[in-house]
């Protein structure tokens, strides 16, 4: 054994290595320092910010969807629900084989093998998030997949919430109808933007949040209709529950420290819709292909039908359309999608006289016993000859009787009295050419044309006053929706009037308070009483008087009033209007009807409206009674 | 011949605090990860409780055989060590990697067993040549052609964090023991410009060492190790979350048991835990110095020097990639990091330590010692 002798040498080479070896000490020292420090600045001052991230590294927030508000009509009858359905899904982790289990699926779910098989793949990566297969399954796949459960591993079930309308047919134009949001409507401007997510130091996490944004990616919007208008109050807020999940996603369970945060129903609503009566429209108008049908209650402005033929199925817009079907409906000539109540704009015709009369009337160019030159059949004017829809022509007729009988030769002459430039003017002030606020989605504003539209597109003096020949008749450059037509005979059947239209009546909020809508005056029509007297008295002649065009319309023990209209369509047969009220001496309802392509007004649209009426003025009798029979008995009870 | 004093109990009792700590906290990190693989959350535990059962009675029985038996294998032991690691080079690689050996249950790196041989080695041979140390030729170059040959071997797994840390044990022993600056300097210098051509010139590990640099200001941008590291440790706070209670092990860390088990340690036991098991090693670390400073002759030096600061390397390898200052290397913590391994070889370690310490001299303190030298 050789020993370390204390030579001067060795004692050198020592004291080198201890002084070598100080300098690898003073290295590890400051190694430790360093490490240490680290340390400290993660562990101790970024401790918070890194434990926040953590946290959202962890933690898998699933959204509860919220139930969405249900939809009655103005008696408690259901019209929009939610009906559970089942939808399969797929877990990848669990599935293992894309190919065999896509050639399983494929013919159960009945769908196409190729665009299933490039669905799955291109979520597989996600191993355990699940992939939405198919909605609204029926119970019988369901029992099919049950059965093979086996041979289809990762293939789940889960029942969610469909939104389901038992009145599908008309219902997707009034109720509209409930979709999933896209992708790119989610970041599109459809919605607020959310969060972004990538800023350095994030203060607070997204998921402490659920409700600010309240729209997310598969989540339901309503679109049209009342559900697109009352969308906010419908939907509700989704909920959220917070689950422990590992880097893959696979879920370890609930998040012991986080409640979940319950979703808040959407709010139920009643609508001003009368099922009934909206039924009863339907049927009246079965045997035409196109048409509309909007009935009111001029004493508050409530909608109480709302029929745009085509109609289309809610629940069938709302299901998971295919390519074809889409196409489909928009190369329908008849252009199911649009709401021709309050969407589409038409010429009303003879209706608009009482507008020309009113105007007359109020402008003092004529008086109830004024009369003009007689109707032959046609009026001529400079070179041009207007004819009467009469061949045989009226004769020498009043104000009122011109009306009743819808003479145009008459009301050729008077709109020239009137003018063009008074004409316009009475025209807007009855509201005319400008929306009325119904909410309802994208309500048309309609048109009126004024001399300054005139003057732009003829450019100034270069038109003549003929022009208000055709508009005093409702014919040429107006245009006007069934809902403002409807919306001015409210003026007109009661003291002028005119409530803004709404089809919302109440809602009941989460509380269980009941809020029902304020009805609004919209306008008064700028017409004297007298003048309104003139034109009630000829609107019930219109329906009573032997030779008034409305006859149709007319019912035994209830006075109807109205005007018919024949809008001229170059397209082929005439539209047919006809906008009345009933009873004339209390008004309850006015309806409008229009019948695209029929022909003439009083023939086609007049009995449409008289079914309506007798439906809802003869049921409400017994409404009425049944009502007085239970406020009898209940206080029989009470006793 | 051998005294019959007692070991270095002091030393003795940091490393049972590692080893034990080390398992339970190789249980905590593992439990969930073993469940979800083989079904059994003490897949792992079972066999770390194992190795540290061998290690304990390893450190009991090398405890007790005289250090200066092994001279006389040393060059052998290199030799075998340096086969070894061309035989690795056949083996099935892991993650990309031909670092380990496997005969029958027995799976180890042989580039660990190389750093002991090294030292081993390097001891036995620092010791005999002390006087011509100064000399480039004879006893420089040769020491040269060894790591030469070895590295390029471990290179070629690859294993570039070893390389690092056994030539920086390799430069340090050298230094110890009296190598003129200059020479080192001289001879690194290719090494270095031979691993700067590998990383930045051929690609190799470029993106690792973007991410590295990247990653020390903004540990959350660079890698997802990195990133999954200091979110742990951040979570960790002063105290940690508690024993048992991470939440980085969930799989978001990958190796929340190996090699990054001082992040698993960082979150469960916090910032105290980090700092108290750095502190622990420090000492280990000194302690090894001052049985080497006390060592019977220049091989106890050698060899007692080597031993105590490949094991501190290795911990500061680990830790820093652990808080994000390195780059991912795969060199696990010594003691604590899940691994035969690693925990048997260092165990070999700590026993040939404590041998050495048995058999210390008196010697005055090298303050005193500093002034009354020459």
């Amino acid at each position: 054994m050789e020993r370390l002798e204390h030579t001067n040498e060795s004692l050198g080479g020592f004291v080198s290595r201890k002084q070598r070896a100080r300098i690898l000490i003073g290295f590890l020292g400051i190694s430790v320092l360093v490490l240490s420090l680290r340390l400290f600045f993660l562990q101790v001052i970024k401790a918070s910010y890194y434990k926040l991230i953590s946290e959202e590294n962890r933690i898998h927030a699933v959204p509860l969807p919220a139930p969405r508000g249900t939809i009655k009509d103005r008696n408690g009858k259901i019209i929009a629900f939610n009906r559970p359905s089942y939808t399969i899904f797929l877990i990848p982790y669990e599935a293992k084989d894309l190919d065999l289990l896509s050639q399983r699926l494929a013919p159960i779910l009945n769908m196409d093998l190729s665009w299933l098989k490039e669905k799955l793949k291109a979520n597989w990566s996600k191993k355990y998030e699940r992939i939405k297969l198919k909605k609204e399954v029926d119970f019988k796949t369901i029992c099919v997949i049950e059965e093979q459960n086996q041979d289809l591993p990762g293939v789940i079930y889960q029942v969610e919430q469909t939104r389901s309308y038992p009145e599908g047919s008309w219902a997707g134009h009034v109720l509209g109808y409930v979709k999933e949001l896209s992708k790119g409507e989610l970041s599109g401007d459809l919605v607020s933007p959310a969060k972004s997510a990538d800023s350095n130091e994030p203060t607070s996490l997204d998921l402490d949040s659920p409700g600010k944004s309240s729209y997310r990616l598969g989540g339901s919007i309503g679109r049209e209709g009342v559900e697109k208008q009352y969308d906010d109050l419908l939907r509700g807020k989704d909920g959220m529950t917070f689950l422990e999940v590992t880097a893959a996603g696979k879920i370890l369970g609930p998040l012991e420290d986080r409640k979940p945060d319950l979703p808040t129903k959407g709010t139920d609503m009643k609508l001003t819709i009368d099922l009934d009566l909206q039924a009863e429209a339907e049927s009246a108008l079965a045997t035409y292909e196109s048409g509309a049908v909007v009935a009111l209650d001029p004493k508050n402005g409530e909608i109480l039908t709302l029929v745009s033929k085509p109609g289309i199925d809610a629940n069938f817009l709302g299901g998971a359309l295919n390519p074809e079907e889409w196409k489909e409906i928009l190369q329908n000539p008849f252009h199911p999608l649009l709401s021709r109540t309050i969407q589409a704009t038409y010429a009303p015709a003879s209706t608009l006289k009482l507008l020309t009369a009113g105007a007359a009337l109020e402008s003092k160019v004529a008086h109830r016993d004024t009369y003009l030159s007689p109707c032959f059949g046609s009026y001529q004017f400079g070179k041009r000859a207007f004819r009467c829809w009469r061949p045989e022509g009226h004769g020498r007729l009043n104000l009122v009787d011109a009306i009743i009988q819808s003479c145009d030769v008459y009301f050729y002459q008077l709109g020239l009295k009137v003018g063009l430039e008074r004409w316009s003017h009475y025209a807007k002030l009855c509201g005319f050419g400008e929306q009325m606020g119904v909410d309802l989605p994208e309500e048309a504003k309609g048109f009126i044309p004024s001399p300054e539209y005139y003057n732009k597109k003829y450019g100034k003096g270069e038109w003549v006053k003929n022009l208000v020949i055709n508009l005093a008749i409702g014919q040429g450059e107006v245009l006007v929706t069934p809902l403002q037509l409807a919306g001015f005979y409210c003026g007109l059947a009661t003291d002028g009037t005119i409530y803004r239209p709404h089809i919302l009546k109440e809602i009941t909020t989460t509380q269980g308070r009941v809020i029902t809508t304020q009805s609004e005056v919209l306008r008064r029509l700028p017409f004297s009483a007298s003048t309104l007297e003139l034109l009630k008295e000829a609107m019930i002649g219109v329906v009573n008087d032997a030779s008034g065009t409305g006859g149709l319309a007319r019912i035994s023990d209830v006075t109807v009033a109205g005007k018919t209209g024949t809008a001229q369509n170059p397209f082929g047969e005439a539209h047919a209007w006809f906008v009345g009220y009933a009873p004339a001496e209390n008004p309850k309802i006015v309806v409008a009807v229009l019948v695209e392509n029929a022909g003439h007004g009083g023939t086609f649209a007049a009995p449409v409206a008289k079914a309506i009426i007798e439906k809802y003025l003869k049921r409400g009798i017994i409404a009425d009674q049944k009502d007085s029979i239970i406020a009898v008995s209940s206080l029989n009870f009470g006793n | 011949m051998i005294d019959k004093s007692k070991p270095d109990y002091f030393l003795l009792a940091i490393v049972t605090i590692l080893i034990s700590l080390g398992t339970v906290m190789v249980y905590s990190a593992s439990a969930i990860l073993a469940d979800d693989r083989f079904h059994s959350s003490i897949y792992f535990i079972k066999k770390q409780i194992l190795w540290a059962g061998i290690s304990f009675f390893l450190i009991f029985v090398l405890t007790k055989v005289d250090y200066h038996k092994y001279e006389r294998f040393a060059k052998f032991f290199l030799l075998f060590s340096m086969i070894l690691l061309v035989v690795v080079l056949f083996f099935q690689p892991v993650k990309g990697a031909a670092r380990w050996i496997r005969v029958g249950p027995i799976v180890f790196q042989p580039s660990e067993l190389f750093k002991y041989a090294l030292v081993l080695f390097m001891a036995h041979s620092l010791s005999r040549r002390k006087n011509q140390i100064k000399n480039l030729k004879y006893v420089f170059l040769p020491y040269f052609l060894v790591l030469g040959i070895a590295s390029l071997l471990i290179m070629k797994e690859p294993h570039l964090g070893a390389v690092l840390s056994i030539s920086m044990i390799f430069l340090a022993l050298l230094f110890v023991a009296g190598t003129k600056v200059k020479h080192l300097l001289l001879i690194s210098a290719p090494l270095a410009v031979a691993i700067f051509l590998l990383v930045f010139a051929f690609g190799y590990k470029k993106q690792r060492v973007d991410d590295y640099l990247k990653s020390i200001s903004h540990p959350l941008e660079g890698n997802y190790q990195t990133k999954q590291s200091v979110l742990g440790l951040g979570s960790g706070g002063v105290g940690g979350v508690g024993l048992g209670e991470g939440k980085q092990k969930l799989f978001f860390l990958p190796e929340p048991h190996t090699d990054f088990v001082f992040a698993t340690i960082g979150e469960e036991g916090g910032f105290l835990t980090c700092a108290g098991i750095m502190i622990l090693f420090f000492i280990l670390t000194l302690k090894g110095l001052s049985i080497a400073f006390r060592a019977p002759d220049d091989f106890g030096f050698f060899l007692a020097f080597g031993i105590s600061f490949s094991i501190f390397i290795c911990v500061l390898i680990n830790a820093g990639v652990v808080v994000g200052l390195l780059p991912t290397t795969g060199i696990p913590m010594p003691f604590l990091s899940y691994g035969g391994s690693s925990l048997i070889f260092s165990s070999i370690g700590m026993g040939m330590l404590l041998n050495i310490s048995r058999q210390t001299r008196y010697v005055p303190s090298p303050r005193v010692l500093g002034k009354t030298g020459v």
